[in-house]
């Protein structure tokens, strides 16, 4: 740090280094950081008429939250072992409790890795959640078109279709519909014509039928056009039964089983899942963990430094250590508070 | 008086060496410096454009009150340039021009000014320290300011000239959250949020620094109640920045969140903005204003207490006598940041909180007034019996303690619930914080840097241009801003692009036009400042030590201090305000410096503090 | 020089006493007098608060023009008079400040109640509920009544009737409206009648006041909520219960009507 300023022996202020102090006032700037966090989410969460608490809907594991409290224990008793056998100039095993540090910190962060993954593989994302049976439905519809879309640009690309109708859907489908038929082009592209015709086909149908607001039972496999038909045959006064969400179900798994585009559909759209207040949660469990998770990677940084020394590591980096260390507990301390907030209660 | 010092010569000297080989020398010691001083007045410098630019935005603001929709002169013509329109605001220009103008102002004048500018010179010299306690961390803390003024500077042009950010400087969601809400809320309003959130990072970084400066770098002999008030004002701001700043920040996040990654903490369900699909989620527009006024209570002190601290050095300096009540003052100070942190909800009566929370939170801003009226007193106090020197930064500061007591005392009415029922959001509550914010601070800004000027740069500001500034100002101000507490009584809206469409308004016009010219007149007196201030740099008579004979450790380094500002390291045997003290009589001076000791130490050393002062 | 800088400090405060002294008459006041039984009240407090205010005011200025004069004319040779402060005099003007403050405090606390606090609403309020629904949406105010006969429910009925930028109330009792908002906040202002209430997405506040004189007044937006927040205005038609139902019935009609001329 800086040269002091007192030449003279007299020292005003507190007996400790100012890295020292600085890290302390820096600590509190960071406790008012995530203060504020918690504070929004007890008032969003009071503020709430309710919140999902069930895990296959929020795929919240405690024991994962669990695991993770206690590798991040272990790892601060790690760091103040280290910053001890500084103190008493033992540096090898200094960077040996370093590693460890080190060590737990990437398991941690791998156990979040994991417990993200499980998120975004249901979708789990703060403005995707469909929060009521309707919007999940609407979820599929809108999901399944992409599908679509996406298998039609191989014909675009292909050119085997007229490019410049690439965005009309309909049109493309027409004109698959002949191309499949048909018999010049390669053979095993026109089956998957056929094929995708046929997806096309059913994603209308469901479209329609939301669009309608007719359910499925109605004219099961029926694709757009021949729906019409259908609907334009109800009697003056008769109402339009609604679509079940348990239909749309059926109708999707039965898409996912198929052979041909199977695979792409259930890659593409995810099961419908409706999770009422799942986004306010979503959002509250990313904002947190996120930022924690940013600061958990903010002191292996720290950490790295010494331990890139190697053998070199040396007294001076003893204060280092120190003030990292004080770092690591002040990470440690939050997830604790995190870890109940979000997996318990 | 005049001592040139070695300090100065070896200074002068070293620049010529920079010149003489490789340039890094150069850009090492005035542009990436990790000196304070340099710091400071970079810090100065940059915060005196910037006031010249809120300041012609909120001229444009002006122009449109006082003649709506007409073309405007000069600008006018540039803007038909490149918008391609007529030269006249367009309502959505003009709600940018006021949120620019203010977020200019607080966070790139006024916050920077007192900390960054004032905070880097004076700590370290008035506490005998040779420098910041975190000198580089101190360097980044003015660097990260640019990367904000950036973010500001696109905001303003991202969503073409006329969708600037539009939600005020308070920035309500769902204004603010909501891309369709209005023109400006498009990435505009993303880029204010970066620039709001960098400055935010930049002055965290500075309290920290300050407060392990002041803690932990003091020189021998100084001891907490032996600092100057400003340390002490710069002291306590520093605690509330590093406490209250990071929850705007937090704020800040989850809004560029909202905005940009589909989170909905601002966001309730089934929201319909300019036929845009219905929102998702279920959060709370209020949290935001909230979390946004627990931070910008305390800061509109953070505007406040390092002048507070400053005038009250200037007028004991200046009227050749103590502070009226030291500890008083510094109970105050500390009261004031204690009570900023549970009135935050007086920026939100009429917002349907809940309203029992309203009745605490006038009680508890009723409250805040005394520590303020404590130290109102006391500055007539210190005042009074004095031998008052009627220069240039008497009258700024005479002029802070006048205008901060009517902006304070307008505070009164609105700190009344019923009250503000009927004032919130009228122009009573621009024309307050203009008296605090302008009136109070700036002149206070206006007084440090006549009176520290000579330390800053080893030369003496013209003294008679000083003065022409001070009264175009104070007239320009008063003429431009007491009117609108009648337009706020009047039932005025504030943020109105054209309040003359309303019949019960139409008759303020002229007003208006009043204010707006002398809006203008204020503006015209900012150039003699900015002029003086360039002048003097170069062509200002050479000063001493301590020209103005003062007390403080910061008069006995030479001016300007070279690196390491102390050539005798200074040893404080007193407090900072010993003016016309029995003491001084015996050494025949009407002030006594905090390092000379006394009578009854050996005679080299008083000596040695002797030399210093001559 | 010195004495001028004193006279200086003396001089504008006068000035500014002047300026507030003759606005009343200039028009540069309130907008006529409150025209509601609460809205006065929160005048007078504003009176209370402004005698109290201007006597702080001439105090503070004067005694700062008083000891900047004393000082200009303090004899060259005569040194200035060293004192710490007295606990004395400082105690005097903490202690009267902090009983000034606590009495305004606790003088306002009813008619904020009154204003706000559900349980304190007036019984008429109570007993016939809300009387309609004011809707702020950039950049107008939609008012929704229930039909005759019936009364108004959260969920909007097909039989509701609508207005924009009109809002009817009977003259003479306290009435009681929903205020809610389509999209961002805006801020629901009537000048005349001191009322002031923002209307926040996701709540549904309700606000109450009494007219007792029959007329318009203005109902302007007081929260900037975009690029026409200055041009959100409505007026408050104020007139006796049976005009009101007519309006309501002839609304009815209008809304009815088939398109097909009687
Ligand atoms: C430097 C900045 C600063 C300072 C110091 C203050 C000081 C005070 N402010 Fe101000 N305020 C702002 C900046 C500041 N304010 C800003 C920027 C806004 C608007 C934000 C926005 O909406 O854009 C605002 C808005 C604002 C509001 C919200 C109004 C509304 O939106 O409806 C309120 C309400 O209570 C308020 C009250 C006060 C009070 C009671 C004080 C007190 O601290 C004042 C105390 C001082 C005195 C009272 C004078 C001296 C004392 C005496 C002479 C003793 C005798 C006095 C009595 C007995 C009465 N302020
Ligand atoms: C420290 C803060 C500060 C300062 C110093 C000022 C200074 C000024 N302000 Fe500011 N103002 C605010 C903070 C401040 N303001 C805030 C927080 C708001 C609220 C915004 C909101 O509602 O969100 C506001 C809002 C505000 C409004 C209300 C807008 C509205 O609600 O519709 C008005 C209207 O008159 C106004 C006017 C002025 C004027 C005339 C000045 C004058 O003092 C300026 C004098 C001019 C100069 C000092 C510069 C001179 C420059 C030139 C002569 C041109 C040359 C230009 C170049 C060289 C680039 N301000
Ligand atoms: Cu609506 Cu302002
Ligand atoms: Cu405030």
């Amino acid at each position: 740090m800086s040269h002091s300023a007192q030449p003279s022996g007299v020292k005003m202020g507190i007996p400790i280094p100012n890295s020292k102090l600085g890290m302390w006032l820096f600590l509190g700037t960071e406790i008012m950081f995530f203060t504020a966090f918690i504070g929004s989410y007890i008032v969003l969460r009071l503020g709430s008429p309710g919140w999902p608490t069930d895990s296959d809907d929020t795929h919240i594991k405690v024991f994962w939250g669990g695991l993770n409290t206690f590798v991040l224990i272990v790892s601060s008793y790690c760091v103040v072992v280290a910053h001890e056998a500084m103190a008493q100039k033992k540096f090898g095993r200094a960077r040996q409790f370093l590693l460890y540090t080190m060590g737990l910190a990437f398991v941690f962060l791998g156990v979040k890795a994991y417990e993200y993954y499980g998120k975004f593989s249901h979708d789990i994302l703060p403005g995707h959640i469909a929060e009521t049976p309707a919007q999940a439905i609407d979820k599929v519809d809108r999901e399944l078109e992409a599908v679509v879309r996406d298998r039609f640009s191989v014909y675009t690309d292909a050119a085997v279709v007229d490019v410049a109708e690439a965005n009309d859907l309909g049109n493309v489908a027409a004109q698959l519909d002949i191309f499949a038929k048909g018999s010049e082009g390669d053979e095993s592209m026109r089956t998957s014509a056929a094929a995708d015709v046929e997806l096309y086909g059913k994603w209308q149908n469901l479209h329609q039928h939301i669009v309608g607001d007719v359910s499925l039972v109605e004219v099961p496999s029926a694709i757009g056009p021949e729906y019409l038909a259908a609907r334009a045959a109800l009697k003056e006064g008769d109402a339009l039964p609604t679509l079940g969400f348990s239909e749309v179900q059926n109708y999707l798994s039965e898409m996912k089983s198929n052979p041909e585009y199977g695979a792409a559909v259930a890659a593409g759209v995810f099961d419908p899942h409706p999770v009422l207040y799942g986004n306010l949660f979503a959002s509250v469990y990313f904002l947190m963990t996120g930022f924690h998770a940013i600061h958990v990677i903010v002191g292996m940084i720290l950490f790295a430094f010494p331990l890139m020394l190697g053998s070199q590591l040396n007294g001076n980096w003893t204060d280092w250590v120190e003030n990292s260390g004080l770092y690591w507990h002040f990470v440690d301390l939050v997830w604790i508070f995190l870890f109940p907030l979000l997996y318990i209660v | 008086m005049a001592t040139v010092s070695p300090a100065i010569e070896s200074h002068t000297e070293d620049h010529d060496h920079a010149h003489g080989h490789h340039e890094i020398g150069f850009i090492k010691k005035y542009v990436f410096s990790t000196d304070h001083k340099v710091i400071g007045i970079q810090f100065l410098v940059t915060t005196l454009i910037m006031l010249m630019v809120g300041g012609a935005l909120a001229l444009g603001v002006r122009w449109q009150l006082a003649f709506p929709w007409q073309n405007m002169p000069l600008v006018g013509g540039v803007f038909k340039l490149f918008l391609g329109e007529g030269g006249q605001i367009s309502p959505e220009f003009y709600t940018m021009l006021f949120t620019m103008h203010a977020s200019v102002m607080i966070f790139l004048v006024i916050i920077p000014v007192l900390a960054g500018a004032f905070g880097n010179f004076l700590i370290p010299l008035q506490i005998g320290a040779d420098d910041m306690a975190f000198p580089v961390l101190n360097m980044l803390s003015y660097w990260f300011m640019w990367p904000a003024i950036a973010c500001f500077g696109i905001s303003f042009f991202v969503g073409g000239a006329t969708a600037g950010p539009a939600g005020g400087w308070t920035s309500y969601p769902l204004l603010s959250a909501i891309r369709s809400a209005a023109p400006g809320s498009g990435d505009a309003q993303t880029w204010w949020l970066f620039g709001l959130t960098l400055v935010g990072v930049s002055s965290m970084m500075g309290s920290v620094n300050y407060m392990t400066t002041i803690i932990n770098m003091r020189a021998p002999g100084m001891t907490l109640f032996r600092m100057p008030l400003t340390i002490w004002g710069m002291f306590i701001t520093a605690i509330l920045q590093a406490f209250a700043l990071p929850v705007l920040t937090a704020a800040g996040f989850m809004l560029v969140a909202d905005r940009v990654l589909g989170t909905c903490f601002f966001v309730p369900a089934g929201i319909v903005v300019n036929n845009a699909d219905p929102t998702v989620g279920g959060g709370q527009p209020l949290l935001w204003q909230h979390l946004f006024w627990f931070y910008s209570h305390p800061a509109v002190y953070i505007m406040l207490l390092p002048a507070m601290g400053m005038v009250s050095d200037m007028l004991a300096c200046m009227c050749r006598k103590p502070v009226f009540g030291y500890k008083p003052m510094v109970y105050s100070l500390a009261a004031i940041a204690g009570l900023g942190f549970i009135v935050w909800g007086h920026h939100m009566f009429t917002s349907g909180m809940n309203p029992a929370l309203g009745m605490t939170f006038m009680t508890s801003t009723m409250m805040i007034a005394l520590p303020s009226a404590i130290k109102t007193f006391n500055w007539i106090g210190t005042i009074w019996g004095g031998t008052v020197r009627f220069n240039s930064v008497m009258l700024n500061c005479a002029g802070f303690v006048a205008m901060f007591i009517v902006g304070g005392l307008s505070g009164i009415f609105m700190a009344a619930v019923p009250v503000d029922i009927y004032f919130h959001d009228t122009y009573f509550i621009v024309a307050h914080f203009h008296y605090v914010l302008f009136g109070a601070t700036l002149f206070g800004v206006f007084a440090g840097i006549i009176f520290w000027f000579p330390k800053m740069f080893g030369r003496m500001m013209n003294e008679s241009v000083a003065k022409w500034h001070f009264v175009l100002t104070f007239i320009g101000f008063n003429g431009t801003f007491f009117p609108m507490h009648l337009l706020g009584i009047a039932g005025m809206p504030r943020r109105y692009a054209d309040p003359y469409l309303h019949p019960y308004l139409e008759h303020l016009l002229p007003m208006n036009q009043f204010m707006t010219l002398s809006a203008v007149l204020m503006g015209v007196a900012q150039f003699l400042l900015l002029g003086n201030f360039a002048y003097s740099i170069f062509f200002g008579e050479k000063a001493g030590r301590n020209p103005w004979g003062a007390n403080g450790l910061e008069w006995t380094a030479p001016s300007p201090p070279g690196h390491g500002n102390f050539d005798v390291p200074p040893v404080c045997y007193r407090g900072p305000y010993e003016y016309s003290s029995p003491e001084a009589e015996a050494v025949g001076q009407d002030y006594i410096l905090q390092t000379a000791p006394p009578p009854d130490m050996d005679r080299t050393a008083a000596k040695g503090a002797e030399e210093v002062t001559a | 020089m010195k004495k001028f800088w004193s006279l200086f400090f003396f001089f504008w405060p006068l000035v500014a006493l002047y300026a507030c002294w003759v606005s009343p008459d200039r028009g540069w006041w309130f907008p006529g007098e409150a025209m509601s039984p609460l809205g006065a009240r929160i005048d007078g407090l504003f009176y209370l608060i402004l005698g109290i205010v201007t006597v702080t005011f001439i105090g503070t200025q004067f005694a700062l023009g008083y000891v900047l004069w004393k000082g200009a004319t303090k004899p060259a040779d005569e040194a200035a008079h060293f004192s710490h402060g007295s606990h004395s005099l400082e105690l005097i003007w903490t202690i009267v400040p902090a009983f000034v403050l606590v009495f305004i405090a606790l003088y306002q606390m009813d008619v904020w109640a009154e204003f706000r606090v559900q349980s304190f609403y007036p019984e008429e309020t109570v007993e016939d509920g809300p009387r309609l629904e004011v809707t702020a949406r950039q950049f107008e105010w939609r008012m929704r009544y229930p039909a005759p006969g019936k009364e108004l429910k959260n969920q909007p009925q097909p039989d509701d009737l609508y207005a924009v930028n009109e809002m009817h109330v009977p003259t003479g009792r306290p009435v009681k409206f929903n205020l809610r908002t389509d999209d961002v906040q805006h801020a629901f202002f009537a000048p005349e009648l001191r009322v002031k209430q923002d209307a926040v997405a996701g709540l549904i506040i309700p606000v109450w006041f009494e007219i007792p004189k029959a007329g318009d007044y203005t109902l302007v937006c007081a929260e900037l909520c975009g690029w026409g927040h200055y041009k959100m205005r409505a007026t408050i038609v104020a007139e006796p219960e049976e005009k009101v139902q007519a309006y309501l019935t002839n609304l009815q009609e209008e809304q009815n009507f088939d398109g097909v001329a009687k």
